[in-house]
């Protein structure tokens, strides 16, 4: 009888774990997720951190960084439009979560995508403050 | 009886399949391509095939994806490793793909330039299939669908 309950409840503390991680696999993130990912990594770098500016991420955007491309060189200008690969002339989606809901809900999408095109723009990683500016600003553009 | 029946259905399936398959082949179609290919290696470029160049030549280029033409195309470990055993094993196996230079650019294998030239159309880039091969997304490189600009003649 003891031995049965044990049996048991092992069993369901394996079920619960499985449903668990089927449910933390299948969970998208919202662009607020990752600002208050940011959010959180900028203070931690920066104690005097006191939030992020859509303005700063215009520039940023709009801006190049020492290199031949900013991030509107493919995304173009306005980040609700598609942009095209300056070299290829693929097409790329709309940047801003505002006109395309795929834009910032997939962790590992996002991080293999600012690792390269920082390194592409910037020759460096983007600082989570920078990352955060950016996003703020994505959102900020409605049309 | 039975068996024996079995067999020549068994053995009609077999050609069938063989003959649609080298039908496919001769018909320059290489689609429909893995997803994560089409993922990883279509968002920038449309998804080349696999038998344009040698398994050296995708070698190649998986090992350099951090310096990828001017861009930082990095994939991680997992990635990189299923994406280079599809190239692989899909690989052309003729010398005219092999790589000519350091880089391995497709285009600069010998049947590259033999089958269009070294000069593209004007106003377009070889590395945009999609220029000509009105389908080379979905991986069909098919005389059908093919469509040069007016005026182009191979080597321009």
């Amino acid at each position: 009888m003891h031995v049965q309950n044990f049996m048991k409840q092992g069993l369901l503390g394996l079920v619960t774990l499985l449903v668990g991680g089927m449910v933390a696999v299948a969970h998208a993130e919202t662009p607020q997720n990752f600002l208050d990912g940011y959010a959180q990594e900028a203070k931690a770098q920066n104690p005097s951190f006191k939030g992020f500016s859509a303005k700063a991420g215009e520039a940023f955007y709009k801006n190049k960084h020492g290199g031949d491309w900013s991030c509107s060189s493919c995304h173009t200008d306005n980040p609700m439009a598609e942009g095209k690969h300056t070299v290829t002339n693929k097409q790329i989606q709309p940047l801003s979560p505002n006109a395309n809901a795929a834009r910032f809900s997939d962790p590992a999408k996002v991080n293999k995508w600012f690792k390269r095109n920082c390194n592409d723009v910037l020759k460096r990683e983007c600082t989570p403050e920078e990352k955060g500016n950016l996003l703020t600003y994505l959102l900020s553009v409605k049309s | 009886m039975t068996t024996t029946r079995q067999i020549y259905a068994a053995l009609t399936i077999l050609a069938t399949v063989c003959v649609s398959t080298t039908v496919l082949a001769g018909d320059h179609n290489y689609g429909p391509y893995p997803a994560y290919y089409s993922e990883e290696c279509g968002s920038c470029h449309v998804p080349y095939p696999a038998q344009t160049m040698t398994q050296a030549g995708w070698q190649t280029q998986i090992s350099g994806l951090k310096q990828h033409f001017g861009t930082d195309a990095s994939v991680d470990v997992p990635a990189s490793q299923t994406i280079l055993s599809y190239l692989v094993n899909n690989a052309g196996w003729k010398d005219n793909r092999a790589p000519t230079e350091p880089t391995a650019r497709i285009t600069k294998t010998r049947w590259f330039a033999k089958e269009h030239g070294t000069t593209p159309p004007k106003g377009k880039g070889f590395s945009d299939c999609t220029q000509c091969h009105t389908k080379a997304v979905q991986g069909d490189y098919s005389e059908r669908t093919l469509k040069t600009p007016a005026g182009w003649r191979q080597g321009g």
